[in-house]
């Protein structure tokens, strides 16, 4: 204790824009410290001859001199040394300044910004070179790629969650409680993640809590979801159409509806008797952190809720999070992070298709005037195609979920010598997930019927576990040589248990009997178990001259029990390096550039991302009657390759930081280069083989791809008086190129009609549409006659007036497989991000936009312009479609038979412009003015997300065909369930 | 100093040899190939499996593919008129566009999984450690099946890539199409090397009913035979099977396609099919061909038999094969159905007079066949849902082998074998000795055929495979645009409720093309994959 003559001192602290600051930390040149109250008034009693040291969260610590004084008021400064901040790498964290590898940081704030399930979401347009693809429908995840593709194997990221890799889907987290994600974008970056660091790496770390009073922190954010309506036809048309078909083909219609001569006011619109004007999305948000010197704690709960369009469909989750720390004494800490969380679901029904397919002339219920005790039963058969009744359908939807998880994150740090620090950490991460389903009985129709009911339930179990030891030492030698070491240690084993049951013939469709022990036919049961495993063990070097060079170099060595006996473990090396030019002597003396660093990179990643017996071949039962009995026989069910091994991806990334006018202005461009090898595939085969396989198809490793791109982030902030504004672009292009994919020809996907839209070739870009060149349509006989072959003879002899001119590319008299050639492409050539964010004194403002542009759309739904099985029609087809010289050279006449195969060829016929440019999120919110809240802090605003589109296509959404398929076969929309136009109304409370 | 080094090393070599053992997690729940094969019941039940190949026991695997083939002929319509009949009117109207057919495609890829089973068992049945005789015997019954199922492919297809081993996809890098030669060369090697291996069909418990015989392997390769030409072959091979004994005629003709006389004695190759609720172990086309017991039990099907086939018994004078194949609507019995009131009951007596009913807008012709058809009181309770239906599937009969013999023997110039076999069939269902020889003999027999196996999946490869005195194949003169069959339908001679149900063109076939339709098209997603090496067949671009 201090003997000398002590000083009581008192005062406000304010932050920048002259409000008191609550909860700020102020800590006197002794020992003792305290925090500002709610008024953001503080007393302390300390050395008149000392220093107070003032520090809050985000802002510059301050220290002043006392000199006597007992009144110090303190308005503190944001932390505007971006470069001094933190960034979380693998294993550890590095000032932002010395990073020698390509991350990019997005704050919690900026994340919460946007009601959503999925963090990712709010990610769109604001890390560069991340290309991210909203699905709407509640629960669904967006489609993740970093920095291209390299691997047809899957492009998601792998996420770690405070320092614990935890796959490949982050839906379970709560978005309220990160604090910051970072996005390793290189290899030199992710290349301490080893087999899982290839397609990337996101870091997230949440939010912790700080010596203080307890922050308590309130948000809220409700709203509505609107789904924009295609143009479907109406019954009248519908019927024009249909009888059309059969007409101009010289038939008589089958016509089934009760009468003819429909009008447009009569029939069903299938879509507003089935989608819902608007769908809720709600979002709620409560915590509380402080602690003490020695304890620190932050609790946190969310609840986030979202509605499908139709009456049935939801998904929620609700997430707690105690995180809390422990220091001992110098040399010992320990922590406990525990989050519990209940996720929720009822599976949204994917019913668009055959709401738009639905024939309009049918009524939604029957109109025989039989109405049946069970009122499934009461729905109408469609008239004229086999199309199931949407509203039937989704009366009959039953498919419910929960799941229970636990996140437990115990660790110990020691630090026996200033310098040295030992942790071990222990992230166990276990889900209990029911799933119930309930298949009623109903009979609409023989072909539309279910004639015994089925009650299901489904338990699944995760324990995953992984246990981190590693070994920092970091230290200065003769103040210029800086150092930083790591070595390290990793188990990890995933273990999946499941079992199945259901029964058939329950007594009734009741609500109450939707359980398997009220069925009386049929018990069945399955279950089963799998375990995967992997070791790794890991190093890294950071080394710096005098804040000028830097070099890191990083291995890990990973084992994985996914391969074969002798190629279970590879090895994954790094290095990078950077110059920070704006530190040398001979920049001193200028004051316009503040940063200027080149950097340097190169790493090699791996890949598992592959079933874990994909080795093997498997065998099962296969049952067989013989003798009047059943046998149970055996026979494969899957076929192996026992010579899986890794895949690898090489990485080189240059990079360049410029931060100058006093860091408004910031610069960061990349360029890079990934190239990956082995690549791992399940490769799909001709069906000659016989494997069991859906398509014959086989894990392989196969061939190379590459990835070349740029990225360039331009940002500009800056405040004039009380108006303060930041504007940012995020610009970005990558080419994706198969160099190799594997000695047996290209790769093909995506099913359409018995063909493949897909083809990915050696040479060529990745996931571009193969097929026939529609050139116009046919407008007379003559022009039919012309298009022929030098002998005469007519290259489509079915084709007619009306019908699709295909290009006989190979000039052999007919339309064949040789014709086909690249009709589209799914990724685009550009991407670009736009961040845009207003203040002035309480009101602020901000926006984001994403894009992208260059890609193209394989669009299934212009099938529905040719009624095919006598399904609904797109819009005013009878005016669309060709019905006469001049009327279209764009969508076919209508036809039956189809001879000429119009709509059967995958065409250019249905490939549109995908670009667009989309406002994400547009914001504005008031602060209420200080004095009237007292001292806490309440934000109102309203939002709106996906507010409007600039696009050429035509379809629901263009950024929906971009979130299906896998990495090699996107752009295809299948008309699943598009993004939404979300309108929100929140507020944020801090007390 | 040193110690420390020493003590680290020593940690981190126990971490990795402690991690060996970690990293090993062998599969759970399933047994894999390299390791399976252990002994005589490893063998048998892999075995067990190849036969589960013949049909899945799923309807569009394998056996929607019978009945298309009968809805290629005179025989069948597509029949189901108020239903989008996109999976079969392509091939079944000839139209020339079922590259994309659904039943194609499904049939060519479980064949090929059926044929990959066997394929596998070949491999590995000789390493494991069994009695020889029995091994012996399994490995005849998958190279039994391999042939079936080759055989099965080469009658739709024409010549197919022969795979003949389990084999990674760059060992069959570029594969083609082997000749139709080729394919039966192996074809019949297979059956062949099977027979002798195999048990007698007097041999075989009847707890192995359904499994591959002596006799079936002969069978099938007599069949092959005549199929590809070779009758002095196949006259070998055939009369060889008759002299054996074995099999007879059942002394009724409806005792074949009876749920009362599986596996009888003139049962050659027979799909075993129970009722198991659980299992689905059924048939799947008695559901789908127009008798099912749910919904409005009123003749919706897939496959009913045309007028024109009617009328063939008619002209006959063939009434005991006719009440045996075609049940009519307005039928006031059926044949063997002995309990006709409880089913006209049970349909709600919907033609008023007591008779049975099928809906015209279910069914083109009003008829459906009797021999996938199980008396009302024998049909279990779900008799209408998948793989649900207890009556077996007769693949190959004695009486089809005594007409290809009669066929060998007519076209080997041997006629008094040839009578002697075709009128022990026709003297079964009460006709007259057929007396004629040579050409007129070879019509005799043709019409047997048709008669006798009719709706049996036999027609289509009939009348694909036999030459019309104008030099044309049969199907070239029933089809096309001046094809009698087309002209039964459209002219003067068409069938009235036939002709007023246009909800399926009645002008079917109209649009055959003789360059084309003696094959279905290869699968285009085969074609697809095979980058074209595995060509489509002619004209179907």
């Amino acid at each position: 204790m201090a003997a000398g003559a002590q000083l009581k001192i008192s005062g406000t602290v304010y932050d920048p824009s002259g409000d008191p600051l609550i909860g700020a930390s102020i800590l006197a040149s002794g020992s003792n410290g305290t925090t500002t109250d709610i008024d953001g008034h503080y007393t302390i009693t300390a050395d008149p001859k000392g220093t107070l040291t003032f520090s809050y969260v985000g802002f510059e610590p301050q220290k002043v001199e006392i000199q006597g004084r007992q009144t110090i008021d303190v308005t503190m400064k944001e932390n505007s040394a971006v470069l001094d901040e933190v960034v979380v790498v693998g294993y550890g964290v590095v000032k932002k300044s010395d990073l020698t590898s390509s991350i990019s940081t997005v704050k919690g704030e900026k994340i919460t910004e946007v009601t959503t399930g999925n963090p990712m979401d709010a990610l769109q347009g604001k890390v560069n070179g991340v290309q991210i693809s909203s699905g709407g429908g509640p629960g669904t995840a967006p489609k993740v790629i970093i920095r291209g593709i390299t691997t047809v194997n899957g492009s998601a990221p792998l996420y770690v969650v405070d320092g614990i890799p935890i796959g490949t889907d982050i839906n379970f987290l709560n978005t309220g409680d990160i604090q910051s994600m970072e996005v390793l974008k290189d290899a030199s970056a992710c290349a301490i993640y080893g087999t899982r660091g290839s397609n990337g790496v996101i870091l997230v770390t949440t939010k912790k809590g700080a010596e203080g009073k307890p922050q308590f922190n309130f948000a809220a954010s409700v709203g509505f979801q609107t789904l924009k309506k295609p143009s479907i036809a109406n019954a009248a048309q519908y019927e024009q159409a249909y009888k059309a078909r059969y007409i101009n083909d010289g038939t008589t219609p089958i016509w089934n509806s009760p009468k003819s001569g429909y009008t447009a006011g009569e029939g069903t619109d299938w879509w507003d008797e089935v989608v819902n004007k608007t769908a809720m999305i709600q979002n709620y948000q409560f915590s509380v952190s402080g602690g003490t010197k020695n304890y620190v704690y932050n609790l946190s709960v969310g609840y986030f809720r979202n509605e499908s369009q139709f009456d049935y469909g939801y998904w929620d989750k609700l997430n707690i999070r105690l995180n809390t720390e422990y220091t001992f004494n110098k040399y010992v800490k320990a922590g406990l992070d525990m989050a519990p969380r209940m996720e929720s679901w009822d599976d949204t029904p994917g019913d668009f298709g055959s709401i738009i397919a639905m024939d309009p002339t049918t009524p939604v219920f029957r109109t025989d005037g039989i109405v049946d005790q069970n009122p499934l039963n009461n729905y109408q058969r469609s008239y004229n195609n086999a199309v199931h009744n949407p509203a039937g359908s989704i009366a009959r939807a039953n498919g419910h979920s929960r799941e229970y998880g636990m996140f437990l994150t115990p660790y110990i740090q020691i630090t026996p010598l200033e310098g040295l620090t030992f942790r071990s950490q222990f992230g166990f991460n276990a889900r209990f997930r029911r799933t119930d389903g309930f298949s009623p009985k109903f009979s609409i129709d023989p072909q539309e019927q279910n004639v015994t009911n089925t009650a299901s339930r489904r338990m699944t179990q995760n324990t995953d576990w992984n246990w981190t030891n590693t070994l920092n030492y970091n230290r200065t030698f003769s103040q210029k040589h800086n150092l930083t070491a790591m070595v390290g240690f990793t188990a990890e084993k995933f273990a999946d248990y499941w079992v199945y049951g259901s029964r058939d013939a329950i007594p009734s469709n009741n609500e109450a009997l939707h359980e398997v022990h009220a069925g009386t036919l049929n018990q069945n049961s399955d279950g089963n178990t799998s375990y995967n495993s992997l070791v790794s063990y890991l190093g890294r070097v950071m080394y710096n001259f005098d804040g000028r060079y830097y070099i890191t170099a990083s291995v890990r060595v990973d084992g994985s029990s996914k391969f074969a006996k002798g190629n279970k473990y590879a090895t994954f090396p790094s290095v990078s390096g950077a110059w920070r030019i704006s530190n040398e002597p001979f920049m001193r003396g200028q004051d316009f550039i503040d940063n200027l660093k080149l950097r340097l990179g190169w790493g090699r990643v791996g890949n598992q991302n592959i079933n874990s017996s994909a080795y093997l071949t498997l065998l099962d039962t296969r049952d067989v009657v013989i003798g009047g009995i059943r046998i149970p026989g055996t026979t494969i069910s899957s076929v192996g390759n026992n010579k899986l091994k890794w895949e690898t991806v090489e990485d080189f990334d240059f990079g360049l930081d410029v931060s100058v006018l006093n860091s408004r202005l910031d610069l960061t461009f990349d360029v890079y280069r990934k190239k990956s090898h082995d690549m791992l595939y399940n490769k799909e085969n001709i069906l000659a083989l016989g494997y069991p396989n859906w398509n014959g198809a086989v894990t392989m490793n196969i061939g190379k791809m590459q990835a070349t791109g740029w990225e360039l982030s331009v940002n500009w902030n800056d405040r004039a008086g009380d108006f303060r504004y930041s504007a940012g672009v995020n610009l970005s292009g990558v080419r994706n190129k198969a160099i190799k994919l594997s000695g047996d020809g290209p790769i093909l996907s995506s099913d359409f009609r018995m063909d493949k839209i897909i083809r990915n070739e050696d040479g060529g870009e990745i996931s571009r549409f193969y097929g026939f060149v529609a050139d116009g349509l046919f407008q007379n006989w003559t022009e039919v006659s012309a298009h022929s072959d030098e002998h005469g003879n007519l290259i489509q002899p079915n084709a007619k007036p009306g019908d699709i001119r295909f290009r006989d590319l190979n000039n052999n008299g007919t339309i064949d497989d040789g014709d086909k050639t690249y009709i589209g492409r799914g990724y685009p050539k550009l991407m670009m991000g736009l961040n845009l964010s207003l203040a002035y004194k309480d009101w602020d403002f901000s926006t984001n936009f994403y894009g992208t542009f260059g890609n193209d759309v394989f669009n299934t739904a212009r099938t529905r312009y040719a009624g095919a099985s006598g399904e609904n029609f797109l819009g005013d087809v009878l005016e669309q479609a060709w019905h006469g010289e001049g009327t279209s050279n764009n969508i076919p006449r209508l036809t039956a038979t189809d001879l000429n195969q119009n709509y059967n060829r995958v065409s250019s016929f249905y490939v549109e412009d995908g670009s667009y440019f989309r406002c994400k999120m547009m914001q504005i919110g008031y602060t209420l003015p200080a004095k009237l809240t007292r001292g806490t802090k309440l934000r109102l605003y309203i939002s709106a997300q996906n507010l409007f589109t600039i696009t050429k296509y035509s379809g629901m959404d263009p950024e929906r065909p971009q979130n299906d398929g896998d990495a090699i076969a996107t752009g295809i929309d299948w008309t699943s369930y598009p993004n939404p136009r979300t309108f929100l109304f929140g507020v944020d409370f801090k007390f | 100093m040193k110690k420390i080094y020493i003590f680290a090393l020593a940690v981190i070599g126990m971490l990795f040899s402690s991690c060996n053992d970690f990293l090993e997690e062998n599969v759970r729940g399933q047994e894999n190939l390299d390791t399976y094969f252990q002994g005589p019941e490893d063998a048998e039940s892999f075995i067990m499996g190849c036969y589960g190949s013949i049909t899945e026991y799923t309807w569009w695997k394998i056996e929607r593919m019978w009945i298309l083939a009968d809805m290629c002929t005179d025989d069948y319509w597509m029949g189901n008129t108020g239903q989008p009949q996109e999976e079969y009117i392509s091939l079944a109207h000839y139209q020339g566009v079922g590259q994309s057919n659904g039943s194609i495609c499904d049939f060519w890829q479980y064949r090929y999984k059926g044929i990959l089973r066997c394929n596998i068992a070949l491999d590995r049945l000789p390493d494991v450690p069994m009695d020889e005789n029995l091994k012996a015997r399994f490995i005849a019954e998958a190279k039994f099946l391999r042939a079936y199922f080759y055989f099965d492919l080469v009658k739709n297809f024409g010549g197919v890539p022969l795979v003949t081993g389990f084999v990674m996809p760059h060992e069959v890098e570029g594969i083609t199409r082997s000749s139709l030669e080729e394919c039966y060369a192996f074809i019949e090697k297979d059956f062949s090397e099977a027979a002798p291996y195999l048990p007698d069909r007097a041999s075989l418990s009847a707890g192995d009913a359904g499994r591959a015989t002596r006799g079936a392997a002969l069978a099938f390769l007599g069949k092959a035979q005549v199929y590809n030409g070779e009758f002095a072959a196949a006259y070998k091979t055939l009369g060889e099977l008759i002299s054996t004994n074995q099999y007879d005629l059942m002394p009724e003709f409806g005792q074949n396609w009876n749920i009362d006389y599986p596996n009888n004695i003139e049962s050659i190759f027979e799909v075993q099919n129970i009722y198991d609720e659980t299992y689905k172990l059924g048939g799947n086309i008695p559901m789908v061909s127009g008798n099912r017991m749910s919904g409005d039990m009123d003749g919706w099907g897939w496959g009913v038999p045309t007028a024109n086939l009617e009328a063939a018994f008619i002209e006959a004078g063939d009434t005991e094969r006719l009440r045996w194949t075609i049940v009519k609507n307005g039928a006031k019995s059926i044949a063997g159905e002995n309990n006709f009131a409880g089913l006209v009951s049970k349909q709600g007596n919907r033609n008023g007079d007591n008779s049975y009913y099928i809906n015209p807008a279910h069914n083109k012709s009003q008829r459906i066949s009797r021999k996938h058809y199980v008396p009302f009181d024998k049909r279990p309770a779900k008799f209408g849902q998948e793989s649900m239906s207890p009556l077996n599937y007769t693949i190959l009969r004695y009486a089809d082998i005594l007409l290809l013999y009669a066929e060998a023997c007519n076209e080997t110039g041997q006629d008094t074998q040839a009578r002697q076999a075709l009128n022990r069939v026709r003297a079964r269902v009460g006709l007259g000795e057929v007396t004629a020889s040579g050409n007129d003999l070879r019509k005799a027999i043709r019409l047997e055929r048709r008669l006798e196996l009719a709706t049996e999946a036999q027609r289509l490869y009939d009348i694909r495979r036999w030459t019309d005195d104008n030099g044309k194949k049969v199907v070239c003169n029933l089809m096309g645009p001046d094809g009698s069959f087309v002209r039964w339908n459209t002219g003067a001679s068409a069938d009235p409720i036939e002709m007023a149900n246009q909800n399926e063109a009645s002008d079917k076939g109209i649009t055959f093309i003789e360059g084309r339709d003696l094959v279905f098209p290869i699968p285009l997603y085969e074609v697809t994959m095979s980058e074209g090496r595995i060509a489509q067949n002619p004209g179907w671009q």
